[in-house]
Protein backbone atom coordinates (compact mmCIF):
# COMPACT_ATOMS: atom_id res chain seq x y z
CA UNK A 1 0.00 0.00 0.00
CA UNK A 2 1.27 3.61 -0.51
CA UNK A 3 0.05 7.07 -0.64
CA UNK A 4 -1.95 8.08 -3.48
CA UNK A 5 -1.17 9.91 -6.14
CA UNK A 6 -4.15 12.61 -4.83
CA UNK A 7 -3.20 12.93 -1.53
CA UNK A 8 0.27 13.86 -3.19
CA UNK A 9 -0.73 16.62 -5.20
CA UNK A 10 -2.74 18.39 -2.25
CA UNK A 11 0.62 17.96 -0.08
CA UNK A 12 2.38 19.53 -3.07
CA UNK A 13 0.14 22.53 -2.91
CA UNK A 14 0.11 22.86 0.34
CA UNK A 15 3.81 23.14 0.80
CA UNK A 16 4.38 24.93 -2.45
CA UNK A 17 1.85 27.77 -1.02
CA UNK A 18 3.57 28.15 2.13
CA UNK A 19 6.99 28.55 0.60
CA UNK A 20 5.73 30.95 -1.73
CA UNK A 21 4.27 32.68 1.05
CA UNK A 22 7.41 32.87 2.93
CA UNK A 23 6.77 30.88 5.94
CA UNK A 24 10.22 29.30 5.22
CA UNK A 25 13.31 30.84 7.62
CA UNK A 26 16.49 29.45 8.14
CA UNK A 27 18.56 32.40 10.13
CA UNK A 28 22.11 33.19 11.89
CA UNK A 29 21.18 33.82 15.09
CA UNK A 30 24.61 33.44 16.38
CA UNK A 31 27.89 33.70 14.17
CA UNK A 32 31.43 34.12 16.27
CA UNK A 33 34.92 34.33 14.65
CA UNK A 34 37.35 33.61 17.51
CA UNK A 35 40.10 33.91 14.95
CA UNK A 36 40.19 37.02 13.46
CA UNK A 37 42.26 36.87 10.26
CA UNK A 38 41.47 33.04 9.65
CA UNK A 39 40.69 32.22 6.10
CA UNK A 40 40.12 29.02 4.29
CA UNK A 41 41.46 29.77 0.95
CA UNK A 42 43.60 27.28 -0.68
CA UNK A 43 43.04 24.91 2.96
CA UNK A 44 41.43 21.51 3.31
CA UNK A 45 38.53 20.96 5.70
CA UNK A 46 37.51 17.76 6.71
CA UNK A 47 33.63 18.04 7.05
CA UNK A 48 31.69 16.17 9.67
CA UNK A 49 27.94 16.34 8.35
CA UNK A 50 25.98 14.82 11.41
CA UNK A 51 22.71 16.17 10.08
CA UNK A 52 22.17 12.53 9.32
CA UNK A 53 21.87 11.92 12.83
CA UNK A 54 18.21 12.71 11.89
CA UNK A 55 17.87 11.92 8.61
CA UNK A 56 14.44 11.07 9.07
CA UNK A 57 13.67 14.50 9.53
CA UNK A 58 16.14 16.35 7.38
CA UNK A 59 15.30 13.22 4.68
CA UNK A 60 18.16 11.64 3.06
CA UNK A 61 17.69 13.12 -0.68
CA UNK A 62 18.15 16.82 1.20
CA UNK A 63 20.84 15.85 2.85
CA UNK A 64 22.66 14.00 0.29
CA UNK A 65 21.83 16.98 -2.23
CA UNK A 66 23.22 19.39 0.71
CA UNK A 67 26.43 17.38 0.67
CA UNK A 68 27.49 17.39 -2.61
CA UNK A 69 26.35 21.16 -3.04
CA UNK A 70 28.46 22.15 -0.36
CA UNK A 71 31.31 20.18 -1.90
CA UNK A 72 31.06 22.02 -4.67
CA UNK A 73 30.07 25.62 -3.26
CA UNK A 74 33.45 25.22 -0.96
CA UNK A 75 35.67 23.80 -3.92
CA UNK A 76 34.54 27.07 -5.75
CA UNK A 77 36.02 29.19 -3.41
CA UNK A 78 39.02 27.21 -3.57
CA UNK A 79 38.18 24.96 -0.10
CA UNK A 80 38.96 21.02 -0.31
CA UNK A 81 36.84 19.15 1.46
CA UNK A 82 36.47 15.10 2.37
CA UNK A 83 33.04 14.17 3.91
CA UNK A 84 32.23 12.36 6.67
CA UNK A 85 28.73 11.48 7.63
CA UNK A 86 27.66 9.66 10.40
CA UNK A 87 26.48 6.58 9.57
CA UNK A 88 29.79 6.33 7.20
CA UNK A 89 31.95 6.21 10.63
CA UNK A 90 31.86 2.81 12.65
CA UNK A 91 30.44 4.90 15.75
CA UNK A 92 27.53 5.35 13.45
CA UNK A 93 27.23 1.93 11.26
CA UNK A 94 25.23 0.30 14.50
CA UNK A 95 23.55 3.24 16.50
CA UNK A 96 19.69 3.22 16.59
CA UNK A 97 17.97 6.28 16.97
CA UNK A 98 14.51 6.90 18.18
CA UNK A 99 12.96 11.02 18.64
CA UNK A 100 14.32 10.93 22.14
CA UNK A 101 16.70 13.65 23.14
CA UNK A 102 20.53 11.87 22.49
CA UNK A 103 24.15 13.20 21.90
CA UNK A 104 25.86 12.52 19.04
CA UNK A 105 29.03 10.96 19.68
CA UNK A 106 31.13 13.22 18.28
CA UNK A 107 33.96 12.62 20.11
CA UNK A 108 34.12 8.89 19.29
CA UNK A 109 33.20 9.38 15.43
CA UNK A 110 36.46 12.10 15.53
CA UNK A 111 38.87 9.51 16.96
CA UNK A 112 37.06 6.67 14.19
CA UNK A 113 37.89 8.88 11.50
CA UNK A 114 41.42 10.03 12.92
CA UNK A 115 43.48 7.67 9.88
CA UNK A 116 41.40 9.04 7.61
CA UNK A 117 40.78 12.78 7.88
CA UNK A 118 45.49 12.50 8.80
CA UNK A 119 45.62 10.70 5.07
CA UNK A 120 43.50 13.93 3.60
CA UNK A 121 45.37 16.28 5.38
CA UNK A 122 42.56 18.17 7.03
CA UNK A 123 43.96 21.91 8.70
CA UNK A 124 40.38 22.16 9.81
CA UNK A 125 37.24 20.30 10.75
CA UNK A 126 33.59 21.92 10.54
CA UNK A 127 31.63 20.09 12.45
CA UNK A 128 27.39 20.51 11.34
CA UNK A 129 25.43 19.42 14.28
CA UNK A 130 21.74 18.87 14.60
CA UNK A 131 21.18 20.41 17.65
CA UNK A 132 17.72 20.59 17.71
CA UNK A 133 14.75 18.61 15.76
CA UNK A 134 11.55 19.43 16.28
CA UNK A 135 8.98 16.59 16.31
CA UNK A 136 6.97 17.49 13.12
CA UNK A 137 10.23 18.80 11.84
CA UNK A 138 9.29 22.24 11.11
CA UNK A 139 11.93 23.90 13.66
CA UNK A 140 15.77 22.68 13.43
CA UNK A 141 18.93 24.49 15.17
CA UNK A 142 21.77 23.42 13.54
CA UNK A 143 24.82 24.52 15.63
CA UNK A 144 28.31 24.83 13.08
CA UNK A 145 31.98 24.70 14.22
CA UNK A 146 34.78 25.34 12.49
CA UNK A 147 37.91 23.74 14.29
CA UNK A 148 41.71 24.69 13.51
CA UNK A 149 43.24 21.40 13.58
CA UNK A 150 46.95 21.95 14.39
CA UNK A 151 45.73 24.59 17.18
CA UNK A 152 43.21 22.29 18.29
CA UNK A 153 41.36 25.75 18.69
CA UNK A 154 37.97 26.84 17.65
CA UNK A 155 37.72 29.53 14.57
CA UNK A 156 34.34 29.90 14.28
CA UNK A 157 30.90 28.80 15.62
CA UNK A 158 27.13 29.89 14.01
CA UNK A 159 24.10 28.69 15.44
CA UNK A 160 21.20 28.68 12.72
CA UNK A 161 17.36 28.56 13.32
CA UNK A 162 15.24 26.72 10.76
CA UNK A 163 11.58 26.95 10.12
CA UNK A 164 10.31 25.04 7.68
CA UNK A 165 6.83 24.18 6.22
CA UNK A 166 7.45 20.58 5.95
CA UNK A 167 3.91 18.84 5.61
CA UNK A 168 4.49 14.97 5.05
CA UNK A 169 7.69 14.12 3.68
CA UNK A 170 10.92 16.59 4.02
CA UNK A 171 12.54 15.15 0.54
CA UNK A 172 9.48 16.25 -0.92
CA UNK A 173 10.95 19.40 -2.25
CA UNK A 174 14.48 18.28 -1.64
CA UNK A 175 15.86 20.08 -4.42
CA UNK A 176 14.88 23.14 -2.52
CA UNK A 177 15.76 22.48 0.51
CA UNK A 178 18.86 21.09 -0.02
CA UNK A 179 19.63 25.06 -0.93
CA UNK A 180 17.81 26.29 2.03
CA UNK A 181 19.85 24.45 4.37
CA UNK A 182 23.01 25.72 2.38
CA UNK A 183 23.03 28.85 0.99
CA UNK A 184 22.73 31.10 4.29
CA UNK A 185 25.81 28.56 5.41
CA UNK A 186 27.48 30.06 2.49
CA UNK A 187 26.52 33.22 3.35
CA UNK A 188 27.70 33.61 6.56
CA UNK A 189 30.92 32.41 5.66
CA UNK A 190 31.85 35.11 3.37
CA UNK A 191 30.17 37.69 6.02
CA UNK A 192 33.09 36.46 8.13
CA UNK A 193 35.54 36.11 5.87
CA UNK A 194 35.93 32.61 5.91
CA UNK A 195 36.21 32.45 2.58
CA UNK A 196 36.58 35.16 -0.49
CA UNK B 1 -19.64 -5.63 17.29
CA UNK B 2 -16.45 -3.75 18.78
CA UNK B 3 -14.83 -5.10 15.84
CA UNK B 4 -17.02 -3.93 13.52
CA UNK B 5 -16.86 -0.32 15.10
CA UNK B 6 -13.29 -0.69 14.89
CA UNK B 7 -13.61 -1.30 11.16
CA UNK B 8 -15.92 1.43 10.27
CA UNK B 9 -14.00 3.75 11.88
CA UNK B 10 -10.61 2.82 10.10
CA UNK B 11 -12.14 3.09 6.76
CA UNK B 12 -13.95 6.20 7.84
CA UNK B 13 -10.47 7.54 8.62
CA UNK B 14 -8.86 6.31 5.89
CA UNK B 15 -11.64 7.62 3.46
CA UNK B 16 -11.38 11.33 5.01
CA UNK B 17 -7.24 11.44 4.89
CA UNK B 18 -7.57 9.61 1.17
CA UNK B 19 -4.28 7.88 2.82
CA UNK B 20 -3.07 4.30 3.68
CA UNK B 21 -2.53 3.66 7.04
CA UNK B 22 0.45 1.92 6.46
CA UNK B 23 3.47 1.59 3.63
CA UNK B 24 6.83 0.64 3.36
CA UNK B 25 9.10 0.84 0.42
CA UNK B 26 12.95 0.41 -0.49
CA UNK B 27 14.93 3.91 -0.39
CA UNK B 28 18.37 2.17 -1.52
CA UNK B 29 19.71 -1.46 -2.78
CA UNK B 30 23.33 -1.62 -3.42
CA UNK B 31 24.50 -3.72 -6.21
CA UNK B 32 25.24 -7.62 -5.08
CA UNK B 33 29.00 -8.55 -5.17
CA UNK B 34 29.17 -11.21 -7.64
CA UNK B 35 28.68 -15.01 -7.06
CA UNK B 36 26.63 -14.75 -4.04
CA UNK B 37 24.15 -17.03 -3.63
CA UNK B 38 22.37 -17.07 -0.24
CA UNK B 39 21.15 -20.82 -1.38
CA UNK B 40 24.97 -21.76 -0.23
CA UNK B 41 24.39 -23.45 3.33
CA UNK B 42 21.76 -21.64 5.08
CA UNK B 43 21.30 -18.10 6.48
CA UNK B 44 21.18 -16.87 9.89
CA UNK B 45 19.19 -13.71 10.50
CA UNK B 46 20.43 -11.49 13.25
CA UNK B 47 17.40 -9.43 14.19
CA UNK B 48 17.82 -6.27 16.04
CA UNK B 49 14.11 -5.08 15.63
CA UNK B 50 13.09 -6.24 19.00
CA UNK B 51 15.08 -3.43 20.32
CA UNK B 52 12.22 -0.86 19.06
CA UNK B 53 9.85 -3.72 20.50
CA UNK B 54 7.88 -0.78 21.78
CA UNK B 55 7.32 0.59 18.53
CA UNK B 56 6.92 -2.48 16.45
CA UNK B 57 4.46 -4.17 18.53
CA UNK B 58 5.27 -7.92 20.26
CA UNK B 59 2.87 -9.71 17.25
CA UNK B 60 4.19 -7.80 14.61
CA UNK B 61 7.82 -9.14 15.78
CA UNK B 62 6.74 -12.48 16.00
CA UNK B 63 4.23 -12.18 12.46
CA UNK B 64 7.64 -10.57 10.84
CA UNK B 65 10.25 -13.53 11.83
CA UNK B 66 7.84 -15.92 10.55
CA UNK B 67 7.05 -14.57 7.39
CA UNK B 68 10.64 -14.22 6.86
CA UNK B 69 11.75 -17.77 6.84
CA UNK B 70 8.65 -18.69 5.40
CA UNK B 71 9.33 -16.73 2.12
CA UNK B 72 13.00 -17.36 2.41
CA UNK B 73 11.83 -21.58 2.41
CA UNK B 74 9.95 -20.59 -0.46
CA UNK B 75 12.74 -19.88 -2.29
CA UNK B 76 14.71 -23.23 -1.22
CA UNK B 77 17.14 -20.77 1.28
CA UNK B 78 17.19 -22.68 4.76
CA UNK B 79 16.74 -19.73 7.90
CA UNK B 80 17.32 -19.63 11.24
CA UNK B 81 16.84 -16.34 13.25
CA UNK B 82 17.94 -15.35 16.49
CA UNK B 83 16.41 -12.18 18.15
CA UNK B 84 18.75 -9.52 20.01
CA UNK B 85 16.75 -9.52 23.04
CA UNK B 86 17.03 -13.38 23.74
CA UNK B 87 20.57 -13.25 23.75
CA UNK B 88 23.07 -12.53 26.52
CA UNK B 89 23.92 -8.98 25.06
CA UNK B 90 20.32 -8.06 24.28
CA UNK B 91 19.02 -9.26 27.79
CA UNK B 92 21.07 -7.23 30.09
CA UNK B 93 20.61 -3.97 27.78
CA UNK B 94 19.55 -1.36 29.13
CA UNK B 95 16.59 -0.72 26.66
CA UNK B 96 15.12 2.81 27.36
CA UNK B 97 14.06 3.58 24.35
CA UNK B 98 16.87 5.96 23.34
CA UNK B 99 19.33 6.15 20.87
CA UNK B 100 21.73 3.44 21.39
CA UNK B 101 25.13 1.89 20.16
CA UNK B 102 24.03 -1.32 19.72
CA UNK B 103 26.52 -4.51 20.27
CA UNK B 104 25.83 -6.22 16.84
CA UNK B 105 29.46 -7.10 16.27
CA UNK B 106 29.18 -8.91 20.06
CA UNK B 107 25.93 -10.64 19.41
CA UNK B 108 27.56 -12.16 16.03
CA UNK B 109 30.76 -12.88 17.49
CA UNK B 110 29.02 -14.81 20.36
CA UNK B 111 27.08 -16.89 17.89
CA UNK B 112 29.93 -18.05 15.91
CA UNK B 113 29.63 -21.85 16.53
CA UNK B 114 26.09 -21.71 16.01
CA UNK B 115 26.35 -20.33 12.86
CA UNK B 116 29.14 -23.33 11.93
CA UNK B 117 26.65 -26.15 13.17
CA UNK B 118 24.04 -24.64 11.13
CA UNK B 119 26.28 -24.30 7.98
CA UNK B 120 25.75 -20.94 7.56
CA UNK B 121 27.71 -19.38 4.17
CA UNK B 122 25.74 -15.79 5.17
CA UNK B 123 24.16 -13.73 7.99
CA UNK B 124 21.37 -11.03 7.18
CA UNK B 125 21.69 -8.47 10.05
CA UNK B 126 18.18 -6.44 10.39
CA UNK B 127 19.08 -2.97 12.15
CA UNK B 128 16.57 -0.47 13.09
CA UNK B 129 18.44 2.63 11.73
CA UNK B 130 15.69 5.13 12.90
CA UNK B 131 12.04 4.84 14.70
CA UNK B 132 10.31 8.02 15.48
CA UNK B 133 6.35 8.68 16.16
CA UNK B 134 5.21 12.09 14.63
CA UNK B 135 1.48 12.01 16.50
CA UNK B 136 0.00 8.50 15.95
CA UNK B 137 2.52 7.92 13.42
CA UNK B 138 5.42 5.68 14.06
CA UNK B 139 7.76 5.86 11.05
CA UNK B 140 11.16 3.57 10.69
CA UNK B 141 14.15 3.01 9.02
CA UNK B 142 15.56 -0.09 8.60
CA UNK B 143 18.90 -1.49 6.83
CA UNK B 144 18.95 -5.30 6.28
CA UNK B 145 22.77 -6.18 5.51
CA UNK B 146 23.96 -9.80 3.46
CA UNK B 147 27.60 -10.72 5.20
CA UNK B 148 29.78 -13.71 3.87
CA UNK B 149 30.07 -14.90 6.87
CA UNK B 150 33.73 -16.12 6.26
CA UNK B 151 35.09 -13.14 5.20
CA UNK B 152 32.86 -10.74 7.65
CA UNK B 153 32.14 -8.29 4.25
CA UNK B 154 29.28 -6.91 3.61
CA UNK B 155 27.68 -8.03 -0.17
CA UNK B 156 24.65 -6.77 -0.42
CA UNK B 157 22.64 -3.46 1.43
CA UNK B 158 19.26 -2.72 1.33
CA UNK B 159 17.47 -0.05 3.32
CA UNK B 160 13.59 0.81 3.96
CA UNK B 161 11.53 3.48 4.64
CA UNK B 162 7.99 2.47 6.35
CA UNK B 163 5.57 3.98 8.45
CA UNK B 164 2.01 3.03 10.20
CA UNK B 165 -0.83 4.99 11.29
CA UNK B 166 -1.33 3.61 15.14
CA UNK B 167 -4.61 3.90 15.62
CA UNK B 168 -5.34 1.74 18.37
CA UNK B 169 -2.57 0.39 19.54
CA UNK B 170 1.23 -0.85 18.83
CA UNK B 171 0.03 -3.97 18.21
CA UNK B 172 -2.85 -4.16 15.53
CA UNK B 173 -2.66 -5.68 12.16
CA UNK B 174 0.81 -7.60 13.15
CA UNK B 175 0.38 -10.25 9.74
CA UNK B 176 -0.51 -7.54 7.43
CA UNK B 177 2.14 -4.58 8.81
CA UNK B 178 4.58 -7.34 9.04
CA UNK B 179 3.20 -8.81 5.34
CA UNK B 180 4.32 -5.53 3.95
CA UNK B 181 8.34 -5.02 5.10
CA UNK B 182 8.81 -8.74 4.36
CA UNK B 183 7.24 -8.87 0.76
CA UNK B 184 9.02 -6.08 0.09
CA UNK B 185 13.07 -7.32 1.37
CA UNK B 186 11.85 -10.59 -0.78
CA UNK B 187 10.75 -8.84 -4.07
CA UNK B 188 14.24 -6.91 -3.44
CA UNK B 189 16.17 -9.92 -3.21
CA UNK B 190 14.46 -11.42 -5.86
CA UNK B 191 15.57 -8.34 -8.04
CA UNK B 192 19.04 -8.80 -6.95
CA UNK B 193 19.17 -12.11 -8.30
CA UNK B 194 20.04 -12.87 -4.65
CA UNK B 195 16.61 -15.48 -4.71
Amino acid sequence: MSIPGKCLCRIAVVAALALLAGCASHTFEKSIKSVADANLKGSRVEVYMLLDFRESSYGPDTLALFETRLGSRLAAANVATEMTAFRDTSVGHYFSITDTNAIVPVERVVRSNAARMKAFGAQYSLFILPTMTSGDSNHFTVTWVLGDNSHNAKVWEGVSQINTDYIWSTDYRSDTYADFLLDPFMAELKKQKLID
Amino acid sequence: MYRICRIVLMAGLMALAGCAVASNSVVKSSRPDAGVSVREGSLYVYTFLDLREAYFGADMLTALNRQLVEKLAAGGVKTKVLTFMSTDAGRYFPNTGASADVPVEKVIAGNRAEETVADARYRLVVFPLTTRMIGAWFIYDLRWELIDGKTDHVVWTVKTHGRHLALWSRNEMPDDRAALIVDDFIAEMKKSGLL
